[in-house]
């Protein structure tokens, strides 16, 4: 009963979350300077074919007709076409959108593999370099800018000692055979999701080694080592299968935040995605493209956070039985 | 005038300096079997992929370290050829104080083009004081300009009863009171950062003779919508011109002074609308010279414009790679409109083989109704080029038979008393689309129709005096114009469009030719062409792939 | 990256308030190492930030063209073979006294001033028919008109005056990517149809002539202000150059004294005056001061020690805001509760879920980037975690027997909430504030970094763009990268360092925080 509130309730405000951000991302690109027609003149326009232009744009119809076209539209995807290209928003989405996945989860898990299995190993080696180095590296990603460290292992891996590619996804064209291109792939994602992963493996790691120790501070720890069970026992079995939850949910937390930061990363790696597009479209003007691509990054957002909710109500009961005043 | 001959002479030196030598080049191709296109957005990454050999071909090279960098590699070669774009500063000619001649010329005497282009773009462009660029063959080249010479400015002003008050700004002699501060548009800084520093230097030179300016960047739509109502003093833009001077009607005639039109000087001159009206609507090429040589000798004198640079085409090739690119004024030696290289470009080892050519942005739409930007056109110029009836001399400049083995241009009456063009294409009749197909008149009809009746705003006012096209016979086309103009051979010029393919298209804005699959040919696209190349692969974000087009006419013969 | 929502779910009672010592906080302070070293680092900035104009003597955005673009530091000559005779930038002015006369040393020369500038007055006398003319001359003379002689033979026709002088300037390293001449030259009083030819030349330590300048003019010549460049078009075309030839590599090749020769020579009849100011010679170096120059010759050691201005004022404005929007909404919310409470922590559920970045970039686009816009930005978008806090602080505060004493004594709820519930947020919020500003002057330093900051501002996210954009990969130039990211690393340390320390001592219970 409990949860299916608190999920019910998560759900709604997810729902409203998305329907406000809908609406400012409409009114945002209006309040924008000029319209369309401007930018794509050319001198041999007469204003007939300006007027013939912008209703092919939609920007000739009031704006509360448009309001209610732009919502319904994006409930389906339809998000128009750039100005720039004369494409379908969604289609050049869908083009980068799994270029933005790749690059999303290699990262994603290298990130959480290296800073979990550092945070274990902190904890069991407590007042060693290790741990100072999972404490070091926990601050360094908090106060390091992660572009400074990705232009850095670029200018070193990518142009003093060019070994790795510096930019895209794939070679051009890529080899022959799956297996190649799988690994010409795998190749052109070591310095962007490496970088990513150097970036924020400390705070994981930080994490899950103040978890652990908590954990084993608690009393059944204690009775299991009172019991005589041998340390790695302990900590492996007993420790570290406690503190999985939180550290699950902490999965679920981060994504919002991958999801933003891969925006610089596509930008310096020059990596086909949607963080780059957004960029690209904020640049050139593009409204229809940059609406497009904030609505499909903030609703990847609204629904990493919904999951998270829900991991955290399952993990927490606490939270389900408070029912959300955190 | 023996003043003003010196600086001519000046000019036509710089013209022969940078003239296109005479290159050997073929009128058959392509001699590459295969070109690969990179797109590299990000300057310093094509740097070192040319410098790598990823790419052999860097084209539009724009930034001073770009083109530093290039020049300084011992294997590469750089190209340089005029271009059609132009740089230019406009006056408000309807209100004060820019409504006297004599005060634009004085701003036209203080701006310093040479300085500009040292300090902004290191050298790298070309100064400009015509009203038609010297790639043109409509420039003229003895009009007379106006040096960078500020004391000659104050003398001008000084002279005309525009004396410095106690403040240091002039007198407006015919109101008697200061000069009111004249606002400069310019684009901002973020969006444009050498515009809005050229508004900069240019209103602390003006401030500096005496008239009060002050320098305001804007945002780009912004400032377009204010000078669609002719609310400014002077701002600074940039226009990417052509080969026919025609444009100068649409920029000065009195006609054009309207909401949103082009005149935005506001230039109503009678001897110059004249001038104008003949250029307009030439009957023949002496004609459109005569005209057009009038009309830039009046718009030197009214100086409605001070234009300020051009920038020129410069390209970059591994010259340990490839060879025969051919240099040509107008359009730069790595540039789609040039066919010539193309054609003729191939590896220093011998015909056959892959050459990488960078792109510089993603072409995005490979339709060639749709596609509106330089980088789509990179792709489709080679694949599926619009026209190609004629092609451009590359050392003179004069349009050359193609596909159409020759043209005549006539008149037609179109009711009684009123004549429009009539222009006959006599086509090859050796010429296959690249899927086999035989090229036909009837596609030359089509594609005109095709683009005229779907009003596609690329090519809406080419097509609109469009009346008819007739096929007499398979290798003729004859087709009617509703007016009468030496300019409507360029617009009868489109044949693009394989009738057997787009009379099926339902939607043409959303056609992706380069999606579908080929109706009958096996492993082709509908993007069905031309030209001396076929698009083999197109991997969004990442490159471009073309191979030769076996069914090219002018493949070179064995 | 990992903020843990919540973290602080189930809020402990907290302590009966008691009075802060400052002498005790400071004491404490002390005693932790970690936060002295932030401290210290952050006094070093500050120190930095006010002294910048004395530690540096350019303006870091202003000063334009001080060396070639992208010239390498001073120290690199040491380090790198490629600039070891790199030059330097010479930039000098040579006078009346610097020149010396080789052709009519016996003219008037005199130093004169006009329209406030110095000039040098070179009074030419008239063109003589001296007796080394041509006697062929004599007898044509009767038969053509002048003009129909100058056609016939040239200007050599007609009786001529001229002048010269130079001087010499050393030149011992590689040549430079350009170089440049400026002087002012008017020619008065010659006779209409006269004509007076000047020229500027360079003569390398070898003795090979360079032709660089020259102007024809035709009876008197207004003031015209000359700038002789080894990038411009027209000077490329005197010595026979093409378009992507540099002048100056050729001419300053060789290493030794250059001489710079000015000739004038007039067939007035009437004599001329020539007017020419002070010569400046301007040969941009390849190597410049601490860090070199960045893209448009500005000083890169300039951009950094005001960039520590930008990002302290950014960072502490940006953090102030946030953290006072937060404090307010929190104590507000807390306090009143009910539909307030409601509504304000659905708000801020609202803003938390908006992603912050993608809007930031969005926003600063279409606001246009100007500092100002950038800091409220960041403030707007970072106050909800100190909201949620200090809320849930003064929850328990609420409830406390003195602040229902003061409500029972009739006070105001904005007074309760000023006088006692603020002072004992206090702590809190002051920690907050400065674990604050490190994200503030991050996320600005991104922004900037995807050039959407304020162009004409130097801030190191500023600088950072600029030598990923304008070539600082090309050139290996790790000067440029490396310095401001690592500013912006040890600035951002400190101050977490502090909050950390500050946290530790004020709030002991919140000290699990990231």
């Amino acid at each position: 009963m409990g949860f299916r509130n608190y999920l019910l309730k998560r759900l709604g405000y997810a729902l409203l979350v998305l329907f406000i951000i809908l609406s400012l991302n409409f009114l945002l690109f209006r309040i924008m300077p000029g319209d369309a027609v401007s930018m794509i003149m050319d001198p041999k326009f007469d204003l007939a074919t300006k007027e013939e232009l912008r209703s092919q744009f939609g920007i000739d119809q009031p704006i509360g007709t448009q309001y209610i076209k732009y919502l319904k539209s994006l409930l389906s995807f339809d998000m128009g076409r750039s100005f720039n290209t004369r494409r379908l928003v969604w289609d050049e989405l869908k083009e980068r959108l799994p270029n933005t996945l790749t690059l999303f989860f290699a990262s994603f898990i290298t990130t959480a593999a290296v800073g979990i299995s550092l945070g274990v190993f902190a904890a069991a080696r407590r007042g060693t370099f290790a741990e100072n180095f999972v404490t070091g590296a926990g601050l360094f990603a908090y106060a390091v800018p992660g572009f400074f460290i990705q232009l850095m292992l670029l200018m070193i891996f990518g142009y003093y000692w060019p070994i790795l590619p510096i930019r895209g996804t794939m070679s051009a064209p890529p080899p022959p055979g799956a297996m190649a291109q799988f690994l010409d792939r795998l190749w052109h994602l070591i310095l962007p999701a490496g970088s990513l992963m150097v970036i924020s493996f400390g705070s994981w790691a930080l994490y899950t080694r103040n978890t652990m120790l908590e954990a084993l501070g608690q009393d059944y720890i204690m009775t299991a080592r009172a019991k005589g069970l041998d340390k790695k026992t302990v900590l492996y079995k007993h420790a570290l299968r406690s503190v999985l939850p939180p550290i699950l949910t902490l999965i679920f937390m981060s994504l919002p935040g991958a999801v933003t930061g891969a925006v610089i990363t596509e930008t310096i790696f020059s990596w086909f995605g949607v963080g780059k597009y957004l960029i690209d479209a904020v640049m050139q003007q593009d409204y229809p493209a940059a609406q497009g691509a904030f609505y499909l990054i903030a609703l990847s957002v609204i629904v990493s956070n919904l999951l998270a909710d829900l991991a955290y109500g399952l993990v927490d009961p606490r939270i389900r039985v408070g029912g959300g005043a955190k | 005038m023996r003043r003003t001959l010196a600086i001519i002479a000046m000019v036509v030196m710089m013209v022969s300096m940078i003239g296109v030598a005479a290159m050997a080049y073929e009128k058959t191709g392509p001699r590459v079997d295969e070109i690969i296109m990179p797109i590299i957005k990000e300057q310093q990454a094509r740097l070192i992929a040319f410098e790598r050999g990823d790419s052999v071909v860097i084209p539009g090279l724009t930034a001073a370290a770009e083109i530093a960098k290039v020049k300084g590699l011992p294997n590469a070669a750089v190209n340089m050829n005029y271009g059609y774009h132009m740089f230019y500063m406009c006056f408000n000619m309807r209100k004060d104080p820019f409504n006297a001649q004599v005060v634009r010329q004085a701003v036209a005497h203080i701006v310093d083009r040479d300085n500009i282009i040292r300090t902004l773009f290191a050298g790298n462009m070309l100064p400009l004081s015509s009203f038609v660029p010297q790639a043109s063959p409509f420039y003229k080249s003895d009009v007379p300009v106006y040096p960078y010479n500020p004391t000659k400015a104050k003398q001008l002003l000084d002279a005309a009863g525009y004396v410095v008050g106690k403040d240091g700004k002039r007198i407006d002699p015919t109101t008697g009171k200061t000069m009111r501060e004249v606002k400069f548009y310019t684009p901002t800084y973020e969006v444009a950062a050498t515009s809005a520093e050229i508004g900069r230097i240019i209103v602390e030179a003006m401030n500096a003779i005496g008239i009060p300016a002050k320098h305001e960047p804007m945002d780009f739509n912004v400032m377009l919508d204010k000078l669609d109502v002719a609310d400014f003093d002077m701002f600074a833009l940039a226009w990417s011109l052509s080969r026919n001077p025609d444009f100068l009607y649409d920029f000065f005639h009195s006609s054009q002074d309207v909401e949103a039109g082009y005149n935005r000087p506001g230039t109503h001159d009678a001897q110059l609308d004249k001038a104008l009206e003949k250029l307009y609507t030439p009957v023949d090429l002496k004609t459109a010279k005569a005209a057009a040589d009038a009309s830039q000798l009046i718009l030197a004198r009214l100086m409605p414009y001070v234009p300020l640079y051009s920038r020129p085409y410069i390209d970059g090739f591994r010259k340990d790679v490839v060879k025969g690119w051919v240099s040509m004024n107008g359009f730069g030696a790595a540039n789609y409109n040039n066919i010539w290289t193309t054609l003729n470009i191939e590896r220093v080892s011998g015909t056959g083989g892959t050459i990488r050519w960078m792109l510089t942005e993603e072409p995005k739409n490979l339709n060639p109704v749709t596609a509106s930007q330089a980088y789509e056109w990179e792709v489709l110029g080679r694949v599926a080029p619009m026209g190609g009836l004629r092609q451009i001399d590359p050392v003179t400049g004069e349009d050359i038979p193609w596909m159409a083995k020759s043209w005549e241009i006539g008149q037609w009456q179109v009711s009684p008393g009123k004549f429009g063009t009539l222009i006959t294409w006599n086509l090859r009749d050796d010429i296959k689309w690249s899927d086999g197909v035989p090229f036909t008149s009837a596609d030359v009809k089509f594609t005109l129709e095709y683009l005229r009746d779907n009003k596609a705003p690329r090519y809406l006012s080419a097509t609109q005096n469009i009346v008819k096209v007739e096929t007499p016979d398979k290798y003729t086309a004859k087709v009617y114009f509703s007016n009468t103009s030496y300019w409507n051979i360029d617009k009868a010029d489109y044949c693009g469009l394989p009738q057997h393919i787009w009379k099926d298209v339902k939607d043409y804005k959303a056609f992706e030719p380069w999606k579908e699959a080929h109706p009958t040919v096996a492993g082709m696209t509908k993007l069905v062409g031309l030209g001396p190349f076929v698009l083999k692969e197109y991997k969004v974000g990442e490159y471009v792939r073309m191979i030769k087009n076996v069914n090219y006419f002018a493949l070179p013969t064995k | 990256m990992s903020k843990i929502r919540g973290g602080n779910g189930n809020n402990v009672a907290q302590e009966p308030p008691k009075k802060l010592k400052k002498v005790t906080f400071w004491q404490q302070y002390r005693r932790k190492p970690l936060g002295m070293l932030g401290l210290c680092i952050v006094v070093v900035y500050v120190l930095a930030a006010i002294a910048a104009p004395i530690i540096t003597q350019y303006d870091p955005t202003k000063d334009l063209f001080l060396a070639d673009n992208l010239a390498a530091p001073l120290w690199m000559k040491n380090l790198s073979e490629k600039y070891k005779d790199a030059p330097v930038t010479i930039s000098k002015t040579v006078d009346l006294d610097g020149w010396n006369v080789t052709e009519g040393a016996d003219f008037s020369i005199t130093k004169t001033t006009y329209d406030e500038e110095d000039f040098m007055l070179i009074d030419m006398p008239a063109a003589s028919s001296s007796g080394e003319q041509d006697p062929m001359m004599e007898i044509l003379k009767d038969i053509y008109t002048p003009e129909e002689l100058a056609e016939m033979f040239g200007a050599s026709a007609a009786a001529k005056t001229s002048f010269s002088m130079d001087f010499t300037f050393p030149y011992n390293y590689s040549p430079p990517n350009t170089f440049n001449f400026t002087f002012d030259y008017a020619v008065e009083g010659s006779s209409p149809e006269a004509t007076t030819v000047a020229r500027l030349l360079i003569i390398s330590p070898s003795g090979k002539e360079y032709d660089i300048w020259g102007m024809d003019a035709y009876g008197d010549w207004p003031i015209s202000y000359i700038t002789v460049d080894g990038r411009d078009v027209p000077v490329k075309m005197r010595l026979g150059l093409g378009f992507f030839d540099d002048p100056s590599k050729i001419i300053l090749s060789e290493k030794g004294d250059y001489k710079v020769k000015f000739m004038v020579e007039t067939d007035s009849s009437t004599g001329a005056k020539i007017y020419i100011t002070p010569v400046k010679i301007n040969i941009p170096g390849l190597l410049h001061g601490i860090l070199g120059t960045d893209h448009m010759g500005s000083d890169l050691w300039s951009q950094l020690i005001y960039g520590a201005r930008i990002s302290l004022l950014i960072g502490l404005t940006a953090a102030f805001i946030s953290v006072f929007l937060g404090t307010t909404v929190g104590i507000i919310s807390g306090y009143v509760g009910g539909a307030v409470d409601e509504v304000l922590m659905r708000f801020v559920d609202v803003l938390l879920a908006i992603p912050s970045l993608p809007i930031l970039i969005v926003l600063s686009a279409l606001l246009g980037t100007s500092v100002w816009n950038v800091v409220i930005l960041v403030a707007m978008f970072s106050w909800m975690g100190t909201a949620r806090l200090v809320r849930s602080q003064t929850l328990t505060l609420k409830e406390r027997a003195f602040v229902e004493a003061a409500k029972a004594s009739g006070a105001t709820d904005g007074y309760v909430m000023v006088t006692h519930i603020l002072p004992n947020v206090m702590p809190l919020v002051f920690s907050a504030l400065v674990l604050r500003i490190p994200s503030a002057i991050l996320t600005e330093a991104s922004l900037s970094f995807l050039g959407l900051g304020d162009p004409r501002v130097p801030t190191w996210g500023r600088m950072l763009q600029n030598a990923r954009g304008f070539g600082a990969f090309t050139v290996m130039a790790w000067w440029w990268l490396l310095p401001p990211g690592l500013a912006l690393t040890f600035l951002s340390l400190a101050f977490v360092f502090i909050g950390n320390t500050v946290n530790e001592i004020l709030n002991p219970r919140y000290r699990e925080r990231s």
